[in-house]
């Protein structure tokens, strides 16, 4: 930092300040607070919703590979030439 | 799929040497003499994609997977062996999967109705069928629509019940039946001298080649003499299982009349007819008959 940039007097003023000591009742308060205002918040949208995301996408990725290879469809390894007309059958 | 065939095919109709024989059919001629009838498996497998490309003696089938990724392809070909007989075989595409081992060709008769097996579903093993017929230009040849379901060959014996019958002729209502008949045989007395037989075993002059369709709301036996396609659509179920049969059908007696055609819908008749003229075919009419005749149905042994 050079000298045009460096603030002399706040320098000053944050070096005499000595911040309020916290008493057990203020940091409890203060916790409970962030708690009430934060956390639920946080778990409610940004953790429980990605988590019940993924979940739904595993069932369904679960769900596919389960189903997929009664549906889809191969080739047969030899044709068979059936001719209906002469009485031959599938 | 079979929807996109005679869509693909029509635009490749000027490549076909004889184009074709009516209106939506998939009946082609080939320089080498032979015609053929193809039609794929209308199945439920909306994760393929197919396109066709018709072969001068014969047709090219190409089948990709949902993934866009080459799955199947192959050619028929159909080529005439004398006068009275022609070959079927298959044969590989250059840059595509084949069948393990490709069928043993096999000679035919003309008019000939035959099923191949072409895919397979990977969980259940049920098979589902292309179906073709085979002949010169002048052979009558008309197939009936394949299913949507994988085909079973009906149990020898089951029961078969035609509800209120209505039987149509290439599309177009030609008798009905108000009662209901059961039996392991019945026979059909149509008002255009026709007579035919349904069953659900063989016997002497039974070809297995009508197909009943089934599914909630609609139940249909189709059969084809010719080049007449018959269907006979019902109020109640016809085999008392749920899914797609193969019946075994006799014809007892040969129509007289030839098949009535109606105009479509919206379509002005002079124009219609004015089509069919140069396709030769007989005119059409503007309006079906309100009054059906009787369609006669019982039971033999």
């Amino acid at each position: 930092m050079n000298e045009m940039e460096r603030d002399r007097e706040l320098d000053w003023m944050r070096a005499q300040w000595d911040p309020p000591r916290m008493t057990p009742s203020a940091a409890a308060e203060v916790l409970s607070a962030y708690r009430r205002e934060f956390r639920p918040r946080r778990l409610r949208g940004r953790f429980w919703l990605p988590v019940t995301a993924a979940a739904v996408a595993a069932s369904l990725a679960t769900a596919l590979v389960r189903v997929r290879p009664e549906t889809a469809y191969r080739p047969v390894v030899q044709p068979r030439i059936i001719v209906l007309s002469d009485g031959e059958r599938p | 799929m079979t929807k996109l065939l005679p869509l693909a095919l029509l635009a490749s109709a000027p490549l076909c040497a004889q184009g074709l024989a009516h209106p939506g059919q998939t009946h082609f001629g080939f320089a080498n003499g032979a015609a053929l009838e193809y039609q794929a498996w209308d199945g439920r497998a909306p994760q393929l994609s197919e396109a066709y490309l018709l072969l001068p003696d014969g047709l090219r089938r190409r089948i990709r997977d949902g993934q866009r990724r080459p799955m199947l392809a192959f050619d028929v070909h159909v080529d005439p062996v004398g006068k009275s007989a022609l070959r079927l075989s298959f044969t590989p595409v250059d840059g595509w999967p084949f069948f393990a081992q490709a069928p043993a060709p096999r000679d035919l008769q003309p008019g000939d109705h035959v099923l191949v097996d072409v895919l397979e579903q990977a969980g259940t093993g049920k098979k589902v069928y292309d179906s073709l017929s085979v002949g010169f230009p002048d052979t009558p040849m008309r197939l009936a629509p394949m299913p949507p379901d994988p085909l079973s060959v009906i149990a020898a014996g089951a029961r078969l019940r035609l509800e209120q019958a209505l039987l149509k002729e290439n599309g177009v209502a030609a008798a009905k039946n108000s009662a209901a008949e059961t039996g392991t045989r019945l026979r059909m007395a149509l008002p255009n001298g026709g007579q035919y037989t349904l069953s659900s075993q063989p016997g002497p002059g039974y070809r297995l080649e009508a197909m009943v369709y089934g599914g909630a709301g609609r139940t249909a036996a189709v059969f084809s003499d010719g080049d007449i396609l018959y269907g006979v659509n019902c109020r109640a179920p016809i085999v008392d299982q749920p899914g797609s049969w193969l019946l075994w059908v006799r014809k007892d007696a040969s129509p007289t009349t030839p098949p009535k055609s109606v105009v479509p819908p919206g379509f002005p008749a002079d124009q219609y007819n004015a089509i069919l003229g140069v396709l030769g075919m007989p005119k059409a009419e503007s309006v079906p008959s309100p009054n059906l005749p009787e369609l006669k149905i019982w039971e033999v042994r």
